[in-house]
């Protein structure tokens, strides 16, 4: 039997079902940051982003679709407690459009790899997976996206939205070291992990920085991070060691380094080198380490 | 049946071995083509669960002051002791002892022979891009040949021992494979780095006395077999002691009763 011609949907039906999934998602919604991911530096051999840049972003409404609870969780592994955490938000193709594609032209759909950012967990979560066929032709039609979404991994990327909160998650996850030179006649040994300042004492300090490289072998050039103060400006000046007790003379800016260190409690890097400062003999250099290690 | 005792000597193997990776960098280049490089996190890998969710997440939900608290960071790497066994090729004779001075002037300190071992380690990398992954592999296997040798600082028996790195094993595991529309995960990358680090353990040190005094005895052989007569070698006290850069040491001799100094011996 073939489907009886009576029951037909008018052109106008689809249109009536999907301004009212708009309205429902409005009204049931939120106001969601969509932030587009700009792909610079591709490697079509691995197929991968060697690194990206997030800039554009547009506001556009979303309904949380998994209300309960995150779908995922969280996970202690060897790699420190992983967040995998994931949602499921809808939204309707039309308002997609009407939003994002017409500010962004290139972006006909929502983009697996591109950020959402949350207004209610104030959470970023990277789009896993875009449904587009949930519910399935439901007036001979499909009216929305389905975007699975799960925490964004920060990959060191540039986040340039121009909403601080959101931006702040590249700025506060790391730390331009600072490169200084010192001049001969130091006392002491510096500390990797401790505070060095310029000053009668740490509290009325007037620079500081936190040693991540100093050493023996190269006495006269040292990295700090966390500074606070301009390096310029203490040029000439003893700088101590806060634990140590070493004193140096500052002799030369030597320029902020293009090296960062990541800001992340996971990382103990500074702590297990300011322990193995009294274990590993470093007068004793391997050829091949450059004392680096 | 053992008394205590505790050199830190594992914990000084850990540390060393964590400190050989604790500078690597990634590097990465923005669109105006400039050049960053970034440190690779680096931490133990066998934390406390508690520790770990206090220090990684001290406040459990996000707002607007915090709104980075709940990110995961790429790449990231890790390493852990995962095992240790005796090495029976490396031993030496068990009773071989080794001194170090003891401020008591009539007594040394020593422990017999270090006891080898290998302790096994595992470096864990991991990260969400193929090109972040190979460039930390690269910055850490050539220096393997396939052993990489530090020098450590074991303790007062143990000043400078020369601890050979051997790279044993490589692993990769990368998992991209699944359904796409079951919310799949990332693609992740793992390498396992597995290393055998040939270190020795210390047993207790113990306190032995000087000898200050030698005693030979004569006895005439063959006929009576009756004690002829008793020499005495021995040390007058002295003050530090030995290694330690004694002085005021003498010396004398008792030969059929007679006692002679140093000075009259050696002049």
């Amino acid at each position: 039997m073939a489907k009886n011609p009576y029951f037909k949907y008018q052109s106008s039906e689809p249109a009536l079902m999907e301004e009212l999934i708009i309205e429902s998602i409005k009204v049931t919604g939120d106001d969601y940051v969509y932030i587009t991911r700009e792909a610079f530096d591709r490697d079509y051999l691995f197929g991968e982003d060697r690194n990206s840049k997030f800039k554009d972003s547009a506001i556009l409404e979303m309904y949380l679709k998994s209300y309960e609870q995150h779908n995922g969780g969280e996970l202690f592994s060897r790699f420190g407690l992983e967040l995998k955490d994931r949602l499921t938000v809808v939204v309707s193709k039309k308002r997609f459009e009407e939003v994002v594609t017409a500010a962004f032209p290139d972006i006909k759909r929502p983009r697996e790899g591109d950020l959402i950012y949350s207004p209610i967990t104030y959470e970023i979560y990277e789009i896993e997976f875009v449904e587009s066929e949930v519910p399935f032709y439901q007036g001979n039609k499909n009216f929305t996206y389905e975007l699975t979404a799960q925490t964004y991994q920060h990959n060191q990327e540039e986040i340039d939205t121009g909403m601080e909160n959101i931006d702040s998650i590249e700025t506060n996850s790391k730390d331009l070291l600072t490169y200084i030179g010192l001049t001969g006649g130091i006392t002491g040994e510096f500390l990797v992990n401790e505070t060095v300042y310029v000053g009668t004492t740490l509290d009325t300090a007037t620079f500081s920085g936190i040693v991540t490289n100093w050493s023996e072998l190269t006495p006269n050039k040292m990295y700090l991070k966390d500074i606070e103060g301009d390096v310029a400006s203490v040029i000439s000046s003893v700088i101590k060691g806060s634990e140590s007790g070493a004193q140096a003379v500052v002799n030369s800016d030597l320029g902020n380094t293009m090296d960062y260190v990541t800001v992340n409690p996971f990382a103990t890097n500074d702590q297990i080198r300011k322990e193995s400062r009294t274990i590993i003999d470093f007068s004793e250099v391997d050829p091949f380490s450059e004392g680096n290690y | 049946m053992f008394g205590y005792f505790y050199h830190n000597t594992i914990r000084k193997y850990v540390v060393a071995f964590g400190t050989i990776f604790n500078n690597i960098y990634i590097n990465r280049q923005n669109q105006d083509g400039d050049n960053s490089r970034f440190r690779v996190p680096l931490s133990y890998s066998q934390k406390d669960k508690y520790i770990r969710r206090l220090q990684e997440f001290p406040v459990l939900q996000s707002d607007e002051n915090n709104p980075d608290i709940a990110f995961s960071y790429m790449p990231r790497m890790s390493f852990e002791l995962s095992n240790l066994g005796y090495d029976a090729s490396r031993k030496r004779n068990t009773m071989h002892k080794v001194y170090q001075p003891s401020a008591n002037v009539n007594s040394y300190t020593y422990a017999y022979a270090e006891v080898p071992y290998n302790f096994n380690f595992s470096v864990h990398i991991m990260a969400r891009k193929m090109e972040d992954g190979l460039q930390i592999i690269e910055q850490i296997l050539p220096y393997f040949a396939p052993d990489f040798t530090i020098t450590l600082d074991l303790g007062s028996f143990a000043k400078k021992v020369d601890i050979p790195i051997v790279l044993d094993s490589y692993e990769q595991s990368i998992e991209y494979e699944g359904e796409a529309d079951d919310g799949a995960e990332h693609k992740i990358l793992i390498w396992t780095l597995n290393f055998s680090l040939r270190g020795y353990l210390y047993g207790p040190s113990k306190n032995g006395a000087i000898i200050t005094r030698a005693i030979s005895e004569f006895f005439d052989y063959g006929n009576t077999g009756s004690r002829l007569e008793t020499v005495v070698v021995g040390a007058t006290s002295g003050t530090g002691g030995i290694g330690t850069g004694a002085t005021a040491y003498g010396y004398y001799v008792e030969i059929f009763g007679a006692t002679a100094t140093d000075d009259e011996i050696f002049g």
